[in-house]
């Protein structure tokens, strides 16, 4: 049922979105490596939702439902199915974007720079279902 | 990694899946919308240090997260991150967590067994995402 799986997408992105704002607050580690970051990272998954993340001064915050004006870089995810095996970890940026299932526009650099946001998210997400 | 710093985030992350898809099933399924249209409460979380509130008024659910209400109608507390964690993945249902004391309950009774059925919804919504 796609609307199901839209919905299920839907929450798990601003779970992820919401989950990097919290660890910008608990982890002084992570806090440090965000320090001298400024970026609009917007995502965009196809037939699903939309959302985006805001680094800035060592803080995180993000938006949902929305589309930012000039985003630092864009994660164009192709379908539902790539966007839940990422969320849940399953599936890393590298691979996807390897892969073709994940593109990245902007400033490339910036981007692969930044993976470690999800990286460092997937280490203390990795057995949430238990 | 700090173990402290994954147990507040894995619940501060639960907290938003249940709060939050609370609020997008109450604006689209109107089965849930009419199963709780009757109820008017506020529903209060806390779980270790974590904490966020269920506003319910006519079949709508707002989330909270990570605050106090002033007049909870009920409050569930759990202390253990754990135990939090089991209870709202659904490996332990709430009224067993209730019975072995690992979920204390103050304030109205009723509306906390009435959000029991809230877990089904969750569950058919959410799928894989919910189960444990």
């Amino acid at each position: 049922m796609p609307e199901k799986k839209e919905f299920a997408v839907k929450i798990l992105l601003g779970a992820i979105q919401y989950a990097s704002t919290q660890l910008a607050e608990l982890d002084e580690e992570f806090k440090q490596k965000i320090a001298g970051i400024n970026a609009i990272i917007q995502w965009k998954i196809e037939n699903g939702p939309m959302a985006y993340t805001i680094v800035e001064n060592g803080k995180i915050d993000y938006k949902m439902d929305a589309e930012h004006d000039s985003p630092t870089y864009t994660i164009q995810v192709s379908d539902l199915d790539v966007a839940m095996d990422m969320l849940q970890g399953k599936l890393s940026a590298t691979d996807g974007i390897e892969q073709g299932k994940i593109q990245i526009t902007g400033d490339i650099d910036a981007a692969t720079q930044q993976t470690f946001i999800l990286e460092d998210l997937a280490k203390y997400l990795v057995d949430l279902r238990g | 990694m700090s173990a402290n710093i994954k147990e507040v985030l894995q619940t501060k992350v639960l907290l938003y899946i249940m709060g939050k898809g609370l609020e997008e099933i109450s604006m689209t399924n109107s089965e849930f919308q009419e199963e709780f249209e009757d109820i008017d409460a506020t529903i209060q979380w806390i779980i270790g240090d974590c904490k966020m509130y269920l506003k319910v008024e006519g079949g709508k659910f707002t989330a909270f997260l990570d605050e106090q209400a002033e007049n909870p109608t009920v409050t569930l507390t759990i202390e253990d991150y754990a135990k939090g964690k089991e209870i709202l993945t659904g490996a332990t249902d709430g009224t067993s967590a209730y019975m072995s004391g690992d979920l204390k309950l103050t304030g109205e009774m009723q509306v906390a067994m009435k959000m029991g059925q809230v877990t089904e919804f969750l569950k058919e919504a959410l799928g894989e995402l919910m189960a444990p």
